[in-house]
């Protein structure tokens, strides 16, 4: 039986909200197409994950094991995926689009002479062929790229689709691992995380994002004490990482971070498209924002028209109260 | 695709017609009018600040005096190139525009083509790196469109001229390191009540440049007067041969050039921005592009900006081959302002309520188009020039009411605004 | 340090899209150098003027690309290569790919570097396949860029942070546009430009035959749709206080994600 691969990314002993997205999508996927559904997971220790994924009901679970994958560098990366894809000979490889994914996909398709069709919207089969929507042009449209190529990679934006489980009992399985540190032509000396890195903004489930209407260090007080009261983390428009107000690690957008919360606040934002195609799989979207006119509030599921500056103290207070009851 | 395209920004595709020198230059231009005067523009106008980074800026870019030869620190570019970058310094606001006019076509223009090799020397690779700032006096405050009257006079004394007199309404002369100044020769032969031109260095004694306030229009731009009290000017900088309004003329005739450039510029964004609006902007559930009376004056605007567009290029072109002349300048000038201004005003109403604010920007276009429809020979005086191409009568004075001047002589013709 | 910077040229993605039977129409035809391929031009100027060689740039495309060649060689680089392909239309990531291999194969360079993804596609994916191809080490996403004793240094934005990555010469590295400011090129760096060499070749010439690469494309793009809106949501004005018990009203009651 032909079979679908997905990849599950993990990080700090969690599995990644985006890859349960895909790996729940996608067993949907392989029901309706008789197809079967495995999954692959490198980590110092992908064991820890086994009882989390069968609450999604994989057919299989291959793991490779070993402490490079502690952090992410490609081409250990690149040689363990390659050895699992060899190991499940799927026809459809699925993976949550994050940055780590994006670096490694060409090459790892290129190595499988596959197609790959990266951070897609929505995907699909039909039949031989595997049928995707992703946003191109700086987000302005969706290109239906399809391909019936023999095996498919695609990377899927993160929420586009829902979580949901479907319990199960797949056996997993360690494939070997050879790899020579030695070798390596790259090797990662550090990583910096930054202030802003303390929730990941990607994976968060609420994000409080500012924009040009938060115009100095008193509006970024206001952005961090909501976004502290929420537990949120904190996100930016490429306007304010450009001011320097915010790192540029926070910038949410086409070219930035694509992030889907369940809770997503607008404040200051004008909604230009860029900043729109990586925040509008949010589930609920708050705008807030002194110009009436301002796009964003096309998008937004509650709008409030005013000065924000006067709005974010009273909602933070507000919040605080419903948190403490 | 449509086989064919309709671009709503270039009608009839004049862009397409440009060399490929000629679109890179303008790419730069626009990619910094965009990037580094656009974000200053609002407050620019609000404050009235003329950033001092600015002339620096543009010169890096060799954006000041382009067309002047490599030798002496320009490039060496096309007319067609210096309008295209005039039209998109002024597609952000017309006082950055008339920062680089002056220092390119009034003060660069007149020492590359009337002065001798040492002024070129020494002045011109200055001027191009902004080293120097230049301002341009032949106005003054008597006599506007009338510059033949000017009472401005230089006395010929031992090595050098005597300056007397004062000029007024000149762009970046507070901060100008040198002044063009043109002044009525006196105590001279042959030269008796001849304009000459002269560069006058800013710590000349006897010489000062106050500021003109509450300027209500072109507020990003410094304007003042030029006052000359006994100021000595050596020989050296003097203009050697040009005598008469020819000289002054020269110089407008190619500032006016940048001007019908760069009012387009200014009209195209007051456009852009209004279609931007009207499109985003809903009354009665819809939004307001979709009322007839919106849309015909977006018609009318493109329709206005097409020709603005095909006229001057046209007019570039012909510079190009050295086949323009003035009256030419004067057509291009005077339609593409007043078009210029009449699309921000009606870009103005478009915007309702939001037009009167300042972050719209279109009315601060609107009111430094007053100016640039005023500066450089007004719209009714290029009508004059025109009317007098078109009919062989001069009209700058009238007829049949002739007033006794007042020293009772008989008031002579004058020499009008447009004499070349 | 000889640097090789595989640039792009893009419909200029600002003017304004609209697609008819499926298919894009640009109401401005412009093309313009992609902004990702302009950070790594940037970026390579940089490292060439801090330590000496020069920056050389490739560009598969047709006749009028040559026009971003030069946008490049005004900036700073040193010459351009133009891979003439009249039609680009049926080439996907991986054959770009293929066809930038096949001259790095016979070309020499310390590094190439491209952008993290062109802004027509946004795929993101003919760095990495050209890495494959050349057996280079590489990273992607880069937002920081130094060269030490014959490595370079790589700071590329991660998931979780920034990574800093050593990759011995010669590799590859794509550059994101929050790496740099690219340099407007001056008036004299475009009267410049048109002295600098730029060497035409066709993919025959490298040994690529781009009527089979067109067809045994492996993904196909089939056509073109609007994003789709979201579903019109409540809009207050009015006195803050009132504003603010309204929404949390609404995100406790009605959302109920607080």
């Amino acid at each position: 039986m032909s079979k679908i691969l997905v990849h599950v990314a993990t990080a700090e002993g969690k599995i990644k909200r985006s890859s349960l997205e895909v790996l729940s999508y996608c067993r949907k996927l392989a029901d309706d197409n008789s197809l079967g559904l495995e999954v692959a997971v490198l980590d110092i220790d992908p064991a820890r994950y086994a009882d989390t994924l069968n609450n999604y009901g994989p057919d299989k679970i291959y793991t490779i094991k070993h402490p490079i994958f502690n952090n992410h560098l490609s081409s250990p990366v690149i040689d363990a995926l390659s050895a699992l894809v060899d190991k499940s000979a799927p026809r459809l490889v699925a993976f949550a689009s994050t940055e780590s994914t994006k670096e490694v996909m060409g090459a790892l398709a290129a190595r499988h002479s596959a197609a790959a069709i990266p951070d897609v919207a929505s995907f699909t089969i039909n039949g031989k062929t595997v049928e995707t929507e992703r946003p191109v042009m700086a987000a302005k449209v969706l290109s239906k790229t399809s391909s019936s190529s023999d095996l498919v990679f695609v990377s899927v934006r993160s929420g586009s689709y829902d979580v949901a489980e479907k319990p199960g009992s797949a056996a997993v399985e360690e494939v070997a691992f050879d790899f020579d540190e030695g070798g390596l032509k790259s090797i990662l000396k550090e990583v910096i995380s930054s202030a802003g890195d303390k929730v990941d903004l990607s994976e968060a489930e609420v994000v409080v994002a500012a924009g040009r209407g938060i115009k100095d260090e008193e509006g970024r007080k206001l952005i961090e004490d909501l976004a502290d009261t929420l537990g949120a983390a904190v996100g930016a428009s490429r306007a304010v990482t450009e001011s320097g107000l915010f790192p540029a690690t926070l910038q949410i957008g086409q070219t930035g971070k694509v992030v889907s919360p369940q809770l997503y606040f607008a404040i200051g934002i004008s909604g230009a498209i860029q900043h729109v195609a990586g925040m509008a799989n949010s589930k609920v979207i708050v705008a807030i924002n002194k110009d009436p006119d301002a796009p964003i509030f096309q998008y937004a599921t509650y709008g409030l028209v005013g000065d924000l500056f006067k709005i974010l103290p009273l909602l933070t207070e507000q919040i605080k109260q419903v948190k403490a009851d | 695709m449509a086989k064919n395209s309709f671009n709503t920004d270039d009608a009839l595709q004049f862009e397409s017609m440009l060399n490929e020198d000629d679109r890179m230059i303008m790419e730069t231009a626009r990619d910094y009018a965009q990037s580094k005067l656009e974000p200053r523009a609002c407050e620019g106008n609000q404050d009235e600040i003329f950033d001092p980074a600015i002339p620096k800026e543009m010169a890096d870019l060799n954006l000041l005096g382009a067309v002047i030869p490599e030798e002496y620190g320009g490039i060496g570019a096309s007319y067609t190139a210096y309008g295209l970058i005039a039209r998109e310094i002024e597609r952000v606001d017309s006082s950055y525009r008339s920062f680089l006019s002056v220092q390119s076509s009034l003060v660069m223009h007149p020492i590359n083509q009337f002065g001798t090799e040492e002024q070129k020397r020494k002045y011109l690779p200055k001027l191009a790196t902004a080293e120097l700032i230049g301002c341009f006096g032949l106005t003054e405050p008597d006599h506007g469109s009338d510059p033949g009257s000017m009472v401005t006079t230089a006395t010929k004394t031992s090595g050098g001229w005597v300056l007397n007199g004062a000029k007024m309404w000149i762009t970046n002369s507070p901060i100008a390191d040198i002044a063009i100044v043109w002044a009525k020769a006196k105590n001279a032969g042959s030269d008796d009540g001849k304009i000459m031109g002269f560069i006058v260095e800013k710590d000349y004694d006897g010489f000062s440049a106050p500021t003109t306030h509450n300027k209500m229009s072109l507020r990003a731009s410094h304007t003042g007067e030029l006052i000359f009290e006994d100021v000595f000017v050596p020989e050296e900088n003097v203009f050697p041969e040009i005598r008469g309004l020819k000289g002054p003329f020269t110089c407008l005739n190619s500032a006016r050039y940048g001007i019908a450039w760069g009012s387009v510029g200014a009209a195209e964004n007051c456009y852009h921005r209004a279609r931007q609006y009207v499109m985003e902007r809903k009354q009665f559930g819809y939004p307001l592009a979709a009322n007839q009376l919106i849309q015909t004056k977006l018609a009318n605007m493109l329709t206005d900006i097409t020709q603005m567009q095909l006229l001057a290029w046209r007019l570039g072109n012909l510079k190009d081959q050295g086949k323009d002349h003035p009256s030419m300048t004067s057509l291009a000038k005077r339609n593409n302002c007043g078009k210029a201004l009449d699309i921000a005003r009606v870009a103005r109403d478009m915007l309702g309520g939001n037009g009167i604010t300042g972050e719209y920007r279109v009315i601060h276009h609107m009111v430094n188009l007053e100016s640039v429809n005023t500066y450089e020979g007004t719209y009714d005086i290029h009508g004059l020039i025109l009317g007098r191409d078109i009919t062989g009568i001069q009209a700058f004075t009238p007829r049949g009411n002739d007033m006794p001047a007042p020293n009772g002589a008989a008031r002579k013709q004058p020499e009008a605004a447009a004499s070349n | 340090m000889k640097l090789s910077v595989c640039i792009k040229q893009v419909p200029d993605v600002s003017a304004p899209i609209s697609i008819k039977d499926g298919t894009l129409s640009q109401d401005s035809d412009r093309m313009v150098l992609d902004a990702y391929s302009a950070s790594a031009v940037e970026e390579a100027l940089v490292l060439t003027e801090k330590h000496g060689g020069e920056v050389q740039v490739v560009l598969v495309g047709p006749e009028k690309a040559k026009e971003t060649i030069r946008k490049a060689l005004a900036m700073g680089a040193a010459s351009g290569v133009h891979i003439q392909v009249d039609d680009i239309s049926g080439l996907d990531s991986s054959a770009f790919a293929e066809i930038l291999a096949a001259w790095h194969k016979k070309s020499e360079y310390d590094a190439i570097l491209t952008g993290k993804q062109s802004q027509d596609t946004d795929a993101g994916l003919t760095g990495g396949m050209l890495a494959w191809s050349l057996e280079l080490p590489f990273a992607a996403n880069a937002v920081g860029l130094e060269f030490e004793n014959g490595s370079f240094i790589v700071k590329r934005q991660g998931d979780s942070g920034q990574e800093m990555v050593e990759l011995k010469a010669p590799c590859l590295i794509t550059c994101s546009n929050d790496m740099n400011d690219p340099r407007i090129p001056s008036l004299k760096g475009i009267m410049q430009s048109k002295r600098k060499p730029v060497e035409t070749v066709t993919p025959a010439d490298l040994g690529v035959d781009i009527a089979s690469l067109s067809s045994d494309s492996k993904t196909e793009r089939t056509g073109f749709k609007e994003v789709p809106g979201r579903e019109p949501g409540k809009k207050f004005e009015g006195e803050a206080e009132e504003m603010v018990s309204n929404l949390m009203n609404l995100l406790e009651n009605e959302a109920k994600v607080l």
